[in-house]
Formats: C-alpha cells, structure tokens, sequence
C-alpha cells in the first residue's frame, strides 16, 4: 500500500459522486500522482484497488493522457505551449532559452530535481501568448527577462508557493456587450455580485415555463452550440426522449482544446455563475436531474472558481434541491479532463466522463441523445452555448436576436490586442481584425485560420469573408468553417510550411489511435514536412502530401482526423510557392521576426 | 420473442438483395457471396469501425461508408467496386503497411494472413514511404505462452476487445494513444488469462503468436483433425494441426452449441502431454522390486491370472474418466459381464458418503441455454477454474443482463462480475443456501452465517425471488464440503421452487461418458439401475449381472485398506493423487495383493502398482465422448500412439478373451451400436439426460459422524481444497506450456492471517496437517475469509489429500513460514494473479 487513508477516502469520495464507480478514475488518479509524485506499478494497484477495476483497464486509460506520469518527476514541471499562436508569438525562443538556462531538453529534468521541462498543446490562453505553466500556475505573454525573473524566484524562495510569481493575463478588450458584459468585473465570479447584476434571473423566469416552453425559447433565438460543430440548440434538447422515466444527463464540455480558442476558459474564470446558470436552465427545460461539467485539467484556476461557485449557489438554494422551491432537483458535479484534445469531440468525452480511454464512440448507435452518458439520453453543450442560454432566458429572446445574435471570438497570433471579442454573427474577419487593434507592429496580413486550426487557412484575400457558419462554408476553400470561432492570423513573416508542420503534428499527438488513417496518416505527413523543413524535400513531395490528405479524406472516423486535410489542402494551394522551395531540398523561407 | 424480423431490399455491385432489418451491408455482401475486405470487425463482437478497411460507396451518400458500421436500408444501393472504393481501400492498406515489417516468410502467419492477403488482392504493390518506421523492440514475451510482435500490429482491436467483450478478463489492452498506441499488458507483465489463445486466434495479422507454435509448422503443412478437447467436461469442438505424426497446435472448431468458436487456454496449450517423452510404450510388470518392461502377451496373461483367481466380490475396478464412451462401456462389460463385479466406479475424488454419490452429475440444461440464463446461481462451482469455456457462456448471458450470485468459499476470479458475492467459511455455504429460499436459520456464531453479511443475503434472496429463468449449479467446492449432503438438498429445494432444475458440476475429462458406459457401482450402461437393466444386459451380455450395487470409490479404498480385496485394477486415474486420504490409499496399496494400472504415464499409481498396461490418449482415440450437458461427440484419432500403447477397450476385450468370454468388436462403431441397443436416445450429437449416481439408493451406511474439532491452536486454520485450471495432474503436468502456467504450488490466505504470521505474497510456506505436510507459495487475498487456506489440488508437489484424512469433515492446518523471500519474489506467474 503506497496510497495513505486519506488519498484512499478522497478515492471514495470521487466515487461516491457519479452513478457508476469508474467515472472517478481520472480523478483518483490524479489523487495518485499527486501523493507518490507518479503512477507507480503500486499505485496504480492501490487505486484498482479501492477501485475495484482490473489494474490492466487503469493503466490503460492512465497512458492515454498526457498529463500522467510514470516515472518520477522535478519538483516544478514547466510546460511550455508551442501550438500555433505561440509559436507565432515566439514560443521557440522561450523554450530554447529555458533549455539554456536549465541545462536540460525537453522530457528531462535538472540535476538538482527542480524541474522538469515539458511542451504543451494549446493551454486555451492565447492571449497571453506565448505561454508556459509552472505547477498549476498559468504565465504570459513571457519573455526571456520573465523566465529569468521566474527561475530566479522559484531558486530563491525556501517555499516557491509563498512567493509564485504570477505574471497578469492582459485583461480582455472591454466592449459593450451581452455575453461578456460584465467579464471584467473582478466580482463577477461572486454569487453577491452576479446576483446583482441580474444573475439567476434567467433560471427563475425559466422554473416558471414549462420544460418544453424554454427549450421552444431557446430553439426561436436560434442559437447554434458554439463548441465547433453549430448544432442549433434548441432541436439537440428536443431529440431527447420525452419519457420521464429514463434518466437522462446534461454533460457540460469545458475541455476547450480547440488551438486558438480560449473563450470557454475566459467564461469559467470570469463568469461562473452565468455558466452554472446556463446548466440548470438546460437541465430543467430536459428534466436532468445530474449535470457533469468536464473540465479541462489545465484549467486549474477556473475549475476552483466553479467549484466555489458551485457551493455558493447550492447553498443559496439556486441548485441542489428543490431550485427557488420549485420542487425541481440539480446536482452539478464537477469532472476533470487529464490531458486529451479528444475528449473535447462528444463521445469521447462522454467516455472519458466514464472513466475510459477518451476514444470516439461509433454513432449509430451512440448519439449522445438517445445512448449517451452510461448509455442514457444525454445533452452535451459546450459552455458559451450555456452562457448564450442564460442570456437568453434573462433577457429574452426578442433582445437576443435584436443585438445579436452575437458570439465570441477568439483572437490570436499576430495581432495587436489578443482576446476574446463578442461580435455581431457575420461580422467580417478584416472587422474583427480591426476590433482587435489591427495587425501586430501594423504589417499585413498573409493568412488567418478562421475557426481555429481544425480548419482551413485563408490567405488574404478572404479577410472580407463574413464569420458566420454558413458564409465560411460556403467558400470555395475545403474545410473551411466557422468553428469553434477561432481567429489566428498571421503576418507576412510567417512561414506556412511551419505552421502547417506544427498543425499535423498537433492532430498527431492528439489523434486517438483508433483508426487507421488519421493514426498512420497524421505520422506520415508529420515526417514527410519535418524532413522537407530539415532540407531533405524531394520534387514528389508535394504531390505526397496530397495524396496522403486524400487517404485521410472522408475515410477517418472522427472530425479529428478529417481535420487535418484542409490545412494541407489549402496551403499548397495559396502558398504552394513555399513547398516547392523546401522541395528542393534547400532550407526555406526567413523566419517569423517578432520580438 | 421470435419474431421475424423484417427485409429490406438494396442492391449491391448490381445485385439486388435482400436481407433481415439490422443486417449490416458487410454482412449482406458476404451472403451475396462479395467479399469485402476487413481487419477489425469480427463478427462475434458489435462493429467498431477502426480499420476502415471495409469501405463500400453508397449512392447519396458523401462520403465512403465502412460497410461493418452500416445498417442495409430499403433501396440502398452499394458499390464494392468503384474507383473511389478502391483508391479508399489501397489507402488504407498503404497506410497499414508503412510500419509494418513486411517479414511475411519469417512470420508464423504467413500463409493465413489477412493482411498479407489483402496485400496481394488491394494493395498498391510498392511503397511510397521511404521515412524511419515506428520501431518497437523486437517481439516481446507475455508470459508462458504468448508472443507480442507490435511492428506486426495493425491496431485492429480485436484482442482488447476479446478481454473486455468476450472474456471479460481485460488481458491485453491498448497503451498510450495516436501513433504510440500499442498492444500490452501493463508493464509488459506475463498475460494474466485463461482464453489468450483465442485472441492468438483472432489476431488478423502475426502480432500474436503463441510460443508453443513458434515456427513449428506452416499452415500448409498442417492437417487439420477434427475432434473434441477432453481435458475438462465442457467437450470443446477442436480441429488438432497434424504435421508429420504430431501434433503441431490446437484450434477451435466452430461449435454454436458448445464452445461456439473459442477454447480455453488448457485446450489450446494442453495437448503437450501426448507427445511427452514420458508416455508409457510396453506393458511394465513388477520383478523383483522394479517395473520392467514385457510384452502384451505376458501382462495380460498374468492380469487375466490374477483376476480368474480372485472371487469376483474381491475384485475392484476404480477410474474412467478419462476413456472414451466405448472404452468406458466395454471396461463395464469386462468387469461386470466377465468377471461379475460392481465394484466399479469412476468418481474416486469423492468424499466417503459425500453428497457427489447421491446426486446424478451433469447439466441438466444445455450449455447454450446458459445465454439466456437471468440469474445464474453458482453454489461452490468455480466456474473458470473449473468449466472455463462456460464462463463466456455465462458473459454473454450477463451482457443481456443477467445477474450472478455466487455461494462459494473462495471469492471467485470473476468476482467483478458477480453482483452478489456471498463468500463463506468452509462448511457452512448450506446454511448459506437455505438462507436464500428464505428459510432463515439463526446462526449464533460470530460474523452472521457462515461468515457471510445478513444483508448481503438477502438482496442476494430478493434477487433470486426475482427470477424468471434461473440457472442453478451446484459444484464440488459445495458437494464435497463436510455439509455437502444438506448443501445439495438445500440447492435442490431452492431450484424447485424456481422451478428450475439443478446443474451438477461435477466430473472431469469423460466422467459422464464413464457413467453412461456404466462405471458406477449401482448402474448399467446409461445410468439405468442395476435392476432395471440386469433383463436386456443379459440378452446382449449373455451374462447374469448381480443386482446388489457394488462398493463406491472411497468404499472400494477403505475396504482395501482393510485387506478386503484381491485385485484393485485402476483405469485411466491417479488415485494416489485423487483420493481424498492418501494415507488411506497407502494402506489400501500396502494390503492389496495386486494393483494393475491401465494409464499413459507411470502415474504415482502406476508407480507402486505390480502391473502397468500402456494406453492411449484421447487424442489417438477414435470414437465418442460425453460432456457435462451430456452430449455425444465424436472423437478422430489425429495421431497414432507411442509403441504399444493401445486402446482401453481392446486391452479389455484382450482380457476377456483369456478369461474366456467372447468379447470382440471391429471397431468403435459397433460397441456404440451395441450401447445403443441399451441406452435409449444415444446418438451422435444427442444429449443424454444426467445420470449415474445412487440413484434411489438408500445410504448403506449412515454418514460418518462428522468430526468437525473446534480450531486448535495448533492447526488454525481450516483448508478449503479447490480445482486451479493448469492443475489438474498428470496431463496437464507433462504439457509444458500448461506446467508453466500453473506455475508453483501455492495457496491463498487471508492479510491478517499472512500478517499474522508474518508471511507476504510469494513467501515459501508449510502447510501441515497432523497427517501431512504440503510446501506451497503464499497469495494473499481477501478472496479468503480470515482462518481459511485455499489449496488447489492439481498440483503433484504439493498434494493436499496428504493432509486430509477420511474420518474427519474438516482437514485442520497450521502455516509454517519457510526462510522468507522478499515478498512477492514468487511473483511474475505466480504472484500476480491474486485478485
Ligand atoms: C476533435 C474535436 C474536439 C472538440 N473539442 C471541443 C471542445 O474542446 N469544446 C467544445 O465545447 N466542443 C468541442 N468539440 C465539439 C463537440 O464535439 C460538441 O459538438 C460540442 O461540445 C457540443 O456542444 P454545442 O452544441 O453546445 O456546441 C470538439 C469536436 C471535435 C471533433
Ligand atoms: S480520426 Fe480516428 S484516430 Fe483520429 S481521433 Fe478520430 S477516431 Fe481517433
Ligand atoms: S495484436 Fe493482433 S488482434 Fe491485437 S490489435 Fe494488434 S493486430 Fe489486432
Ligand atoms: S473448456 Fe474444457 S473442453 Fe473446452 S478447451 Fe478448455 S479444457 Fe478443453
Ligand atoms: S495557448 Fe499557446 S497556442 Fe493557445
Ligand atoms: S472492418 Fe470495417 S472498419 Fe474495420
């Protein structure tokens, strides 16, 4: 036994919070790791054991997520982002001089046990870019003098926690808005505060309807999920069944992995309450009687500001039992991610809710509505839909499509003020761009992808594209879409067979491993564009490239893979120049320039 | 239930077909005789659409569709064959082929690879990757008798998903993720299964291997013959891989009925012992203190001697289980028709007076019922130990929804799947078991019944009222306890009011076919008492058979232990080893004059008999064999024999001959004919009712008082005697593969008894008696209620029958830790498998 009682209750308590005892385990894992310092062969027995599942399925689900570890570790781990609007803000030299200063690579740690430097996928904060965690702590913008500084303080302070620097996220863009209006407000996240500001209102006004007459009210403002997909709303919460007998659940993705979105993690760190205020409208106008909000691991912060909000509102009798004495019952509980892009698609989540490897689920016959969580009806709802709903039942659907309907944007990369933007649906990039301060340091604009790196690049020319789901897939650009509203724009420095590099090899780390095309396909680009950027590019390359995308095209088995092509697609397509430069097999294009 | 479902009509490369509603479009094509290609689908587990190998082109349709995902609808119309299919296809494959290492003619499965075939059908002929492929350090071993190849590894998921589907073992899974993912156990530990063969057996590709068939033959070079698995009651349908007179491998052969496609590890690994060096090729005869070979001629004049001389109330006959139908019913006629004795009995692990005599053994529902089964009730059957291949019977039936409760001393390896687990101290489950029909009985003693929570029961009793298709079995842990007797009545009472009947797990290898040939004291050839049977016996027999029932198992011992016979002929049985009191046995040999073994190896019988006539093993056999739901299947010899060796029935037909009875036969078709004539129904592939036992016999004796002592200071603990599937004697001791699986002797105790003492998982203990003493490796476990010790019995090294003694209900124990290992050095095999 290497776990003590107390982890081993803690392991007990997780579990007593979900219907079936193995949704706990990515929790109890991390109860785990964080008393042995790994997952040891004796832990991981432990926790099968207070478990009661087969030490082979924990350690299994243990080795899907990146954010478990098998050996031992440094004392601090420092992750770095290098997804893409870091990388254009300069990731690479933060993490060459990180390398420098602590005389290891990436995957080691120091001699003296302090740290351990690792790289990071897309931390949903990229308006700090670039950006790296310490711990749970997350800092940015950063330079080279802030690594300094911080490396210094970490050496200096006998207890690091007393003194961890904290670097402040530059505060989003203040506008007049609906969604964010009061996301600056440092109160927001306090129950006192939002109530004030008309919080809950929305939940009231709901219990007062009928089940179906606030799913009808949500369905007339035409909102579509902002998770990715667009889905309306409205008709996702009518294909539930309507027997009131079956258990159904209202699931919550808070697992924003998306790169260059990062609007949920602003909403759960800013606005809680209107979040949870979202969860129980919902879940009153589809009779759920359990929520589960699956958060992202990394979101440490945010995930301690909805746990206390949470207790707030429970105890103000705004969730729990008998809500505002309506006789209606809500439990929310709180589940977390443990290091997977995946587990953000649906299914996975909800395999990942229940304690497995975060894998897509086939559909048929598991649509989350009719076999979902614990194969019952499920709605699943990403948290800027819920945030849109309180809105809308606060204010009223009339209101909402008057001023809107709105939705946010994620800015990135090189732009003057990066953040999140609520904008009218249609907006065009080139306005956004603007909204956003312009271009950084006033040069043009080569490309954007337009709903984060799932979809495909734009050049230039398309800045007057409206952001609006239909007007971006309709373009005559494969893959080109909406999204999860993701704008990542880049400058005239950029070097697209780099970014497209960094793109494949995102969707490679993060591919599930099921199938066989996005699987072998995502590695096989990956080594094709790595050996081209190392000079080593032939004259067939470029048709390779394309003939593998096509391979991938239309054959994976979830969005994951099929997300990969538009960026291979449309990059040899507008900027087919620069591949052919590497396929001679000299180096490339200059480097991106930016301070 | 049954209703048809209805058709939908598409069309497919043209052809127009029709197929039930739910039928999947790979499944239509296949009836339609058009192959598509596949690698994850395996049509014993729901589609997974991984490989997308499969993929078809279906009219309004975007995109290709994978066919094994897809439901045919009314008016679909499919195409197999369009450019985009194909261009999809050679994708795929080309995809599967970048890591992979292409050592088709170094691989165990070239010749029947799936992927080497579609390579050759669909692929694109030439790669077009020229980067460094994955490389994984070269094929690593998981245990005693698989191999893991992962460059050979094409993801398909079919092994994960066998353990977690189909076995619900959950041996081999999926590590890591993307690119990285691989095949493994955790921390490539040995493989903790008893069906690994099977996903040997499902994997598409060469990644898994089994290590006793590492290049040992091309499939090319392999005959298949079809027979049947003897080494548990179960009567799995196997194909053996002849090559060059050997054995080369085992495999499945399709069995709806019974195995369905699948075999346990014991049957896939345990045909080891056929080929063993050891096997018995000349008659031995006692000269001068040693066993010295002789030629037929003698052995069986002197055998046939011996018996002409001895009264036939002072001749004894013990064993069987491991003979043919044929062997099993001529071995009858011999020694009842010829020589006129009904001391005959093949049950010799049995208790004196235990209830295993007064309760016919057999399933009286088919295994395929088991599938439908919504309660199943295991009282001391330790299904997987014991009938594995009924353990996937029982999974299906559980991912229907069926509810298991399990009434057993030991907690069972399955216990993840037992929804109500009522482990009990040895001795006590009937009182456990009239507690579930209701009855309760107020137990005084501490820990509530039998050691088992009130509550626990009663949700357990609820559950059982709740029933409407119960399956009710009963096994030895149950029937050989000291309240064996009341455990049985109390299991049939509570079947009877489920109206259900009661399954009785009990028998090895052949033992139904040894009780339908007629080796029980007290019935003829089909079961059929004695008396009922004498009038057709002496029309076909020419013989008068006495009507008395003869002595059973433990009797016939006990009385040659007394000096009461004169020759002891034991058949294809170990009872050195199998009887419950091996100090008894000894005795018996001490005062016996003549002790004849018929068996395949010098067993620690045969050692210490005066006469050891070498037989055949099933797998050299032809004929039929019975198994524990009574079916009748037929065995083809795949081998021949080593030297002499011969068949049992001719050895007695041999005998009976110089006893001067005329009792030939051509072949095993005319010894059936001839038990056809008596045993109404038997037929090939019929099941035949359960039978044997005393049937209406009224005890002769009355049940030794049971000397149940109060725990000794001296000898704490209470030992519980269970079956370990890679244990089980002779065979399974000289099949390599399998000897490695069982691994050393150990028995399994309770932590606060271990640490008691202070013993750890895979210390060296002594087990001691105050008859005997048993050296084993600890596993320490909660599956044991403190105060007992598990011992399985299959293991020569440490037999636990030294320990027992007869006259007693409860065999008492002391642990004496040996010189400690660090704990858990015993580890790998055999430490790890504790649940
Ligand atoms: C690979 C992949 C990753 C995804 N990640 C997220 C995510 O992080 N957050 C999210 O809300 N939706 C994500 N989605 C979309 C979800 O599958 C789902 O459509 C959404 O959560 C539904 O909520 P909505 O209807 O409110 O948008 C992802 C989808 C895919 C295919
Ligand atoms: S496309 Fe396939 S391998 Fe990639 S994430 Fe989806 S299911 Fe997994
Ligand atoms: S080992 Fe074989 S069965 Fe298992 S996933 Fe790999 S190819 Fe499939
Ligand atoms: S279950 Fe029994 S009959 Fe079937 S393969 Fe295993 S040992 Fe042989
Ligand atoms: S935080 Fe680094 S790319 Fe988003
Ligand atoms: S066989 Fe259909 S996807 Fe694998």
């Amino acid at each position: 036994m290497v776990l003590s009682e107390n982890a081993r209750s803690e392991i007990r308590r997780l579990m007593a919070q979900f219907p079936q005892r193995q949704s706990a385990l990515l929790g109890a894992l991390f109860v785990a790791q964080d008393e042995v310092g790994y997952l040891s062969p004796d832990a991981l027995a432990d926790v099968a054991a207070v478990m009661d599942l087969p030490v082979s399925e924990i350690t299994s689900v243990a080795s899907f997520y990146h954010l478990y570890r098998f050996s031992p570790e440094g004392r601090h781990v420092i992750q770095v982002c290098t997804n893409i609007s870091c990388q254009l803000r300069g990731c690479g030299r933060i993490l060459d001089h990180l390398r420098r200063r602590l005389q290891v690579d990436v995957g080691e740690t120091t001699a003296d046990g302090a740290f351990t430097l690792k790289t990071a996928e897309c931390l949903a904060a990229c308006e700090s870019a670039p950006v790296m965690m310490v711990d749970t702590d997350r800092l940015g913008p950063m330079s080279e003098r802030d690594v300094d500084s911080l490396l210094d303080q970490y050496a200096h302070a006998s207890t690091p926690s007393a003194s961890r620097p904290r670097l402040a996220p530059p505060p989003v863009a203040p506008q007049t808005s609906m969604i964010l209006k009061y996301i600056h407000e440092p109160d927001q996240g306090e129950l006192e505060a939002y109530r004030r500001r008309g919080g809950y209102e929305g939940l009231r006004r709901a219990l007062g309807m009928s089940p179906d007459g606030v799913t009808d009210e949500v369905e007339k403002s035409g909102l579509r999920g902002r998770g990715g997909a667009g889905f309306p709303t409205g008709r996702k919460w009518k294909f539930i069944p309507k027997d009131p007998a079956i258990p159904r659940y209202v699931v919550i993705n808070a697992d924003e992995g998306e790169p260059g979105t990062f609007k949920d993690r602003t909403l759960l760190e800013g606005d809680p309450h209107r979040l949870l205020e979202g969860i129980a409208i919902a879940s009153y106008a589809v009779g759920a009687k359990q929520a589960f909000v699956y958060v992202r691991r990394e979101f440490h912060h945010a995930r301690t500001g909805l746990e206390r909000a949470l207790a707030q509102a429970s105890g103000a009798g705004l969730l729990g039992h008998n809500i505002l004495g309506s006789g209606y019952d809500l439990d929310v509980v709180v589940a977390t991610g443990a290091g997977a892009y995946i587990a953000g698609e649906e299914t996975s989540l909800l395999e990942s809710l229940e304690g497995r490897r975060a894998m897509p689920r086939l559909k048929p016959p598991y649509y989350p509505a009719v076999k979902g969580l614990y194969s019952r009806p499920t709605v699943l709802n990403n948290v800027e839909t819920l945030c849109h709903v309180a809105w809308i039942l606060t204010e009223g659907v009339e209101r909402y499509r008057q001023l809107g309907p709105p939705i946010l944007i994620s800015v990135s990369g090189h732009i003057a003020r990066p953040g999140v933007y609520e904008v009218p649906l249609g907006t065009t990039i080139r306005q956004v761009i603007e909204r956003a301060g312009g271009m950084l340091d006033g040069r043009p604009c080569k490309a954007c992808f337009p709903g984060g790196s799932s979809s495909a690049i734009l050049p230039a020319a398309y800045l007057d594209t409206q952001m609006d789901y239909d007007a971006l897939a309709k373009l005559d650009v494969y893959g080109s879409m909406l999204g999860s509203g993701a704008l990542i724009v880049m400058d005239d420095t950029t070097n697209m067979v780099e970014v497209v590099a960094r793109t494949v090899e995102f969707y490679r780390d993060e591919s599930c491993g099921k199938c066989t095309p996005c699987r072998e396909g995502t590695m096989w680009l990956g080594q094709v564009l790595r050996r081209m950027l190392a000079g080593q590019g032939r004259s067939e390359d470029l048709a390779l490239l394309d003939s593998i995308a096509r391979g991938m095209t239309g054959t994976c088995f979830c969005p994951l893979g099929e997300s990969v092509p538009p960026a291979i697609y449309s990059s040899l397509r507008f900027f087919r120049s620069e591949f052919e430069q590497y396929a001679k097999g000299a180096g490339g294009v200059p480097q991106a320039v930016h301070a | 239930m049954n209703q048809v479902p209805p058709m939908v009509t598409m069309t497919i490369d043209g052809t127009k077909v029709a197929v039930p509603k739910g039928t999947t479009v790979y499944q239509a094509a296949k009836g339609a005789h058009i192959e598509i290609p596949i690698f994850c689908y395996h049509d014993r587990m729901p589609p997974l659409g991984a490989c997308r190998m499969c993929l078809v082109k279906v009219e309004k349709m975007a995109k290709l569709q994978t066919s094994c995902t897809l439901e045919a609808a009314d008016g679909m119309v499919v195409s197999t064959i369009a450019p985009e299919v194909k261009a999809g296809q050679e994708a795929i494959l080309e995809f599967l082929l970048i890591n992979h290492p292409l050592d088709c003619p170094i691989c165990d499965k070239g010749g029947e690879c799936p992927l080497q075939d579609q390579t050759y059908a669909f692929g694109p002929g030439r790669s077009r990757f020229i980067e460094p492929k994955r490389d994984f350090a070269k094929p690593v071993s998981l245990g005693r008798v698989l191999v893991l190849d992962r460059e050979r590894c094409i993801l398909c998921w079919r092994c994960v998903r066998f353990g977690e589907i189909i076995a619900g073992d959950d041996a081999l899974k999926g590590f890591e993720r993307g690119f990285h993912s691989e095949i493994n156990t955790p921390f490539t530990l040995p493989v903790e299964s008893k069906f690994i063969g099977n996903t040997i057996a499902i994997c598409p590709v060469g990644a898994l291997t089994a290590k006793p068939y590492r290049f040992a033959a091309r499939p090319w070079d392999n005959q298949a013959v079809s027979s049947v698995c003897t080494l548990c009651g179960v009567g799995c349908a196997v194909d053996f891989d002849v090559r060059g007179g050997a054995i080369t491998r085992t495999r499945a052969r399709e069995s709806p009925a019974v195995n369905d496609i699948w075999l346990c590890d014991l049957g896939f690994f345990g045909h080891g012992y056929v080929h063993h060096s050891e096997r018995l090729r000349r008659p031995l005869v006692r000269q001068d203190g040693n066993l010295v070979e002789t030629t037929w001629d003698n052995a069986l004049d002197l055998v046939a001697h011996r018996l002409r001389a001895a009264p036939p109330s002072r001749v004894a006959m013990l064993g069987g289980a491991r003979l043919t139908n044929e062997d099993a019913y001529v071995a009858g006629r011999f020694f009842r028709g010829v020589l006129g004795t009904n001391h005959l009995d093949h049950r010799i692990d049995t208790r004196p007076q235990s209830a295993s005599q007064s309760v016919p053994w057999g399933m009286a529902v088919s295994i395929a019922e088991i599938d439908q089964a919504d309660v199943i009730l295991l009282v001391g059957c330790d299904v997987t130990e014991e009938y594995p291949v009924l353990w996937l019977r029982m999974k299906r039936a559980i991912a229907h929804g069926a509810k298991v409760i399990a009434v057993t001393p030991k907690a069972l390896e399955i216990h993840r799947f037992v929804d109500h687990h009522l482990v009990h101290r040895y001795g006590e489950g009937a009182a456990v078991v009239r507690a579930l029909t209701g009855s309760h009985v107020e137990d005084s003693r501490a820990g509530g019944l039998g050691g088992v929570d009130s509550a626990a029961i009663t949700a357990a009793a609820a559950r059982l009222g709740g029933a409407t298709r119960a399956l009710v079995m009963i096994g030895r842990a149950a029937l050989e306890a000291p309240d064996g007797v009341e455990a049985a009545a109390a299991v049939r009472d509570l079947a009877a009011r489920l109206s259900v009947p009661v399954n009785v797990m009990r028998g090895k290898g052949n033992a139904f076919g040894a009780a339908l040939g007629g080796l029980l004291p007290d019935a003829g050839p089909g079961g059929r008492p004695l008396a009922d049977i004498a009038g057709d016996l002496q029309q076909i027999w020419n013989r008068a058979v006495a009507p008395q029932s003869g002595m059973t198992a433990p009797e016939i011992v006990e009385t040659g232990a007394q000096g009461g016979l004169d020759v002891l002929y034991v058949v294809a049985a170990d009872p050195a080893t199998d009887v419950l009191d091996h100090t008894q046995w000894k005795a018996a040999r001490a005062r016996l004059p003549f002790l004849v073994v018929q068996d395949a190896f010098l067993t620690q019988t045969a050692q210490v008999a005066d006469v050891v006539l070498p037989a055949l093993v099933a797998p050299e056999k032809d004929g039929t064999v019975s198994s524990i739901e009574g079916r009748i299947q037929r065995l083809h010899a795949a081998v021949l024999g080593p030297g002499e060796a011969r068949q049992d029935w001719t050895i007695f037909a041999a005998l009976a001959e110089r006893c001067g009875a005329e009792m030939a036969y051509s072949g095993w078709e005319e010894i059936f004919d001839e038990m056809q004539a008596l045993i109404p129904g038997l037929a090939l592939d019929a099941r035949m009712n359960p039978m044997g036992g005393a049937i209406g016999r009224p005890a002769r004796t009355p049940p030794p008082p049971v000397r149940a002592e109060a725990p000794s200071a001296d000898f704490p603990f209470v030992l519980i005697p269970g079956e370990a599937l890679f244990a089980r004697g002779a065979m399974s001791a000289r099949s390599a593969a399998i000897a490695d699986l069982a691994g050393e002797p150990w028995a399994m105790m309770h932590p606060d008894d271990a640490a008691r003492l202070p013993v750890a998982e895979g210390d060296a203990i002594v087990l001691q008696s105050p008859h005997g003493a048993a050296a084993v490796r600890v596993k320490v476990s909660t599956a044991v209620l403190a105060g007992q010790v598990f011992l399985p019995r299959g293991y020569d090294g440490a037999a636990a029958n030294a320990l027992a003694d007869a006259a007693e209900a409860l065999t008492r124990v002391r642990a004496i830790a040996l010189t400690p290992t660090s704990a858990g050095a015993g580890s790998g095999e055999v430490g790890r498998r504790t649940p």
